[in-house]
């Protein structure tokens, strides 16, 4: 074994073969590369999202109606009109859970098993507030408002399903579903994801394995998510 | 111990290999050695090769033959060939599943599917793929995909007529045409699976080309087999993604009664809902953001296998080593610029159409870069014409012809007069079909020993590559000038048009050859399966080569080489290198006074 | 030798525990300022107000992934791998919010 030390001990090339130019395991440089593909799929959507939305730009019989008209309540608080506040807290939510969820990886490298486990429960119970928080919002934006909106036989239409809504052209609420209901599926497979390393980090699997890595890996997926809401936020809501 | 065998460990793959009792379950079906699901894509690959083009001979009868009837097509269609005559909607089907099957289950799949599993980890030297498991993961997810679109066939309506490119609303009105009922739906479920079994291929190959290479491999030591493979990986998995995207919004087009993709049709037209606000436009781009790509998906493995085969059987070292692998990371990063090319027509903003061919013509650099390459390395070479070398110069000669006629295709003003016409088809064909299979079987003549430990049979292999191709040049050459003359693509039968009964005795000419050309492949298939059982007994290196794989022995062993792996200390191509005794070195030969690559580096980080 | 290998460099630094918060007030901050921009300019519509949008979510995207996701502190290739393939994407958006107005302005 002492050939190891000395051979070790030689500063190997980084693409020299033999190791990981990037000295991270497979699975990490995996769990990346993923995630780069991905990003590109929920790209395709939100270019989607721009295309249709800017072939809107110059229709003045059904415009592209403006977020603070559709997205403007609060549970609790009915009929005040409340823009953005709403998605703003789940945005809020969302990132306190990456918060907690990278907090767990620190402590992984720690090898601290309470810590892990107590920033990991922190992390789902975020997760899952955040889907809740969805479902209300999906529960509002389909049920609608009182107005509603006419249509050509006199008749009022309320509230949004994939075929028509009454804030305004058909593609908007097709899309607000597919975009925000794609980025919950990653949410909602994010949560069963984490409660299942969850479980592992109470029966100790990581600790006898010596390292946390796990963690790690479903915490990049996590970030993801996060990061994946930011953008959704800015052009679904914001913009 | 080295530092490899360390890095095995980390995923059970220890040097105790072969312990472990492998039942029949765990070694043919459910394997993970990556060698076993090498041969497994490509079995796959080989059989649904073969249903496609049995398809594509049919569909050849009835354009050569549009008046007469074939009683044996109503034994094999049942109703779509009624009284021996093909049914036009079937004609449709036949088209749209021909090129689904050419494109991605054979192209795909049977090409960089096969060979990235069998090569990467012997060509980079490593005990198997980062994860076999996901391998495993990624040819089932395949094996099912390709069960799901043969499925389709049998179904009320008949399979997915909207063509390869299924643009809507052929594809997104369930009652569109007959094949826009179930399936469309089954095409729609069969390449999202496909599209799961690519990206985790994917993801795998960059994981074991980037992080396990053996010591001394270094990026400009890699064969450019892995170039290519790794490249191609890249394209999959950021282009796939898109398709998955556009695939989901066109299922829930066709199931749900959303507006993605459908721009003022009618309620009693689509399911009683009316359908405004989409645009079909959208998703042709989105399509061929994915669908360029693709093209290099299929072509680039079969370039990387040309370069090795030609290099190894002309005994010289390639010519442009880094320009080869500058031209395919060139050619990788223009086919996501350029998709648009194939929508000139479409009424896409005229400005994007000559940003479009601005980057489709300085593909044509790379290309040329890639093929004067190839020439030079064969100039003045010491020619071995093994079956794998003549399929691998016959690549680049369709790789010629068939790119130059991409120059025209590119040009948005001809592409008005050349657009859907035969002279497509016959561009497409070349450069894209009998390209990728000329390579695709290049790659099985010359790695057979590996995959089986025998030898394909050399005189059938000759035959089979003359028959394939003259048959191939006598079959898409005379489409340019049916298409010049304007002969539109997809059509039944031209029998309705005046002028297009000059081209009647040469379809008849086209057909008979791609008759021939289906014969030959019988050849193939049956020196395949034959030479497996009894072909000749391969030795361990029978091409002389240079490359890692040939330094592990015929028997299979589930981590490829008994004792450590081999170390790295030259590039793959010291053919005939002047000064040594014998004509090819192998990468693990070291150079005069090296002992060990760590040495070697330590020595550069001493300078 | 080779898990210890790799734990030496994504070992993150001293204070990340800081840094981890730190980067939670930043984010914090840059959505509150996304708010209140928001409000702020609520009937005013340009596109230099989307781009401030597109360009806070960049920053943010900037610290999710540099600090929680670690990518500040591996090595530098594999931030190449990731970020450079994004070009493609930003490609694509361009084009097709262009081509998205040209089909506005042929309806």
């Amino acid at each position: 074994m002492s050939e190891t030390t000395t051979l070790t001990n030689v500063k190997t090339g980084t693409w020299g073969g033999g190791k990981s130019p990037f000295s991270i395991s497979y699975g990490k440089l995996m769990m990346w590369i993923f995630l780069l593909s991905d990003a590109f799929t929920f790209s395709s959507l939100l270019v989607a999202y721009g295309f249709i939305r800017h072939s809107y730009a110059s229709n003045l019989v059904t415009p592209w109606p403006s977020p603070d008209h559709v997205f403007n309540h609060f549970p609790f608080l009915h009929g005040v009109h409340l823009p953005l506040m709403f998605v703003s807290l789940m945005t809020f939510i969302l990132i306190f859970s990456s918060v907690t969820m990278v907090l767990a990886v620190e402590a992984g490298h720690r090898m601290a098993k309470k810590e892990v486990g107590m920033y990991m429960f922190l992390t789902i119970l975020g997760g899952i507030g955040f889907l809740s928080c969805q479902a209300w919002e999906w529960t509002q934006f389909i049920t609608g408002t009182h107005e509603g909106r006419m249509l050509a036989d006199g008749s009022i239409f309320h509230g949004a399903n994939l075929q028509m809504n009454q804030y305004g052209p058909t593609p908007f609420g097709d899309l607000f579903f597919i975009v925000t209901g794609f980025h919950g599926f990653h949410v909602l497979s994010g949560v069963v994801i984490n409660i299942i390393i969850y479980l592992n980090v109470l029966g100790g699997t990581y600790e006898k394995r010596g390292h946390y890595e796990m963690v790690e890996k479903v915490g990049l997926y996590w970030h993801f998510v996060d990061l994946v809401w930011v953008f959704v936020f800015t052009f679904y809501y914001l913009i | 111990m080295s530092n490899q065998n360390l890095n095995q460990d980390n995923h059970g793959h220890s040097d105790d290999h072969g312990h472990h009792k492998e039942t029949f379950i765990s070694k043919y079906v459910f394997s993970m050695d990556h060698k076993m699901i090498a041969k497994q894509f490509l079995i796959t690959g080989i059989i649904m090769g073969t249903l496609g083009m049995a398809m594509s001979m049919i569909f050849r009868l009835q354009l050569a033959f549009p008046d007469m009837k074939f009683p044996f097509f109503e034994g094999i269609m049942g109703h779509w060939g009624k009284d021996g005559k093909l049914d036009p909607n079937f004609y449709l089907a036949l088209i749209t599943i021909h090129g689904t099957i050419m494109v991605f289950y054979v192209l795909t799949a049977g090409l960089s599917g096969t060979f990235s599993n069998l090569l990467i980890p012997l060509q980079v030297g490593a005990r198997d793929m980062a994860s076999p498991f996901l391998n495993m993961l990624s040819y089932w997810f395949f094996f099912l995909s390709s069960c799901v679109l043969v499925s389709s066939l049998f179904v009320d309506g008949g399979p997915a007529s909207a063509g390869w490119t299924i643009y809507p609303p052929l594809s997104a009105l369930p009652k569109a045409i007959p094949g826009s009922g179930t399936g469309m739906t089954l095409w729609l479920v069969a390449i999202i699976l496909f599209i799961a079994s690519a990206l985790l291929g994917g993801v795998n190959y960059i994981t074991t080309v980037l992080n396990m290479r053996t010591l001394g491999m270094k990026m400009t030591r890699l064969p450019l087999t892995i170039w290519a493979f790794l490249v191609t990986a890249v394209l999959g998995l950021l282009s796939f993604p898109v398709l998955l995207g556009a695939g989901l919004l066109l299922i829930f087009d066709r199931s749900f009664g959303t507006s993605f993709y459908l721009a003022d049709i009618p309620a009693d037209m689509a399911g009683g809902i009316e359908r405004v606000g989409g645009s079909p436009i959208l998703f042709q781009h989105l399509f061929w953001f994915l669908g360029h790509p693709e093209v290099y998906i299929i072509l680039l493995p079969a370039l990387g296998i040309t370069s090795e085969v030609i290099a190894t059987n002309s005994r010289k070292p390639i010519f442009g080593y880094r320009a080869m692998i500058g031209s395919i990371l060139a050619i990788a990063v223009l086919s996501f610029i350029v998709w648009g090319h194939h929508m000139f027509i479409t009424g896409m903003n005229p400005f994007l159409g000559s940003v479009f061919v601005l980057g489709t013509l300085i593909i044509a650099v790379p290309s040329a870069v890639k093929t004067f390459n190839y020439i030079a390395t064969l100039w003045k070479g010491n020619l071995q014409l093994t079956p794998a070398m003549l399929f691998a110069i016959g690549l680049v000669s369709f790789f010629i012809s068939g790119g130059l006629t991409g120059l025209f295709l590119g040009n948005a003003a001809l592409d008005i007069n050349l657009h859907d016409t035969y002279f497509v088809v016959a561009h497409f064909h070349i450069v894209m079909g009998s390209a990728a299979i000329f390579g695709m079987m290049s790659g099985i003549y010359h790695w057979f020993p590996k995959m089986f430990g025998r030898m394909m049979n050399k005189s059938l292999g000759y035959a089979h590559f003359w028959l394939t191709f003259i048959s191939a040049y006598c079959v898409f050459f005379p489409m340019h000038f049916m298409g010049l003359a304007g002969v539109p693509r997809r059509y039944y039968a031209n029998t309705a048009y005046d002028q297009f009964s000059t081209f009647v005795d040469m379809n008849v000419f086209i057909t008979i050859a791609a008759l021939i050309g289906g014969a030959a492949q019988l050849l193939f298939l049956f020196n395949f399966f034959y030479s497996i059982r009894k072909g000749k007994k391969a030795t361990q290196n029978p091409w002389n080569s240079n490359t890692l794989e040939w330094t592990a022995p015929v028997k299979h062993l589930h981590g490829n080489w008994p004792g450590d792996i081999p170390h790295v200390y030259r590039w793959p191509y010291d053919y005939s290198k002047p000064g040594s005794e014998v004509d090819f070195i192998p990468q693990n030969i070291p150079e005069e006074g090296q002992t060990d690559p760590l040495q070697e580096m330590a020595s550069q980080h001493n300078h | 030798m080779h898990i210890e290998e790799h734990l030496e460099h994504t070992e993150p630094p001293k204070d990340m525990k800081k840094q981890i918060w730190k980067t939670f007030w930043i984010l914090f901050a840059l959505t509150v300022v996304d708010i209140a921009v928001y409000f702020q300019l609520m009937e005013y519509h340009s596109g230099y107000k989307n781009a401030l949008f597109i360009i806070l979510g960049v920053v943010k995207a900037y610290f999710i992934v540099g600090i929680f996701m670690h990518m500040k502190f591996e090595k530098k290739w594999l931030p190449y791998l990731i970020i450079v393939p994004m070009i493609f994407v930003m490609y694509l958006i361009t084009l097709m919010v262009i081509e998205g107005n040209y089909t506005s302005f042929l309806r």
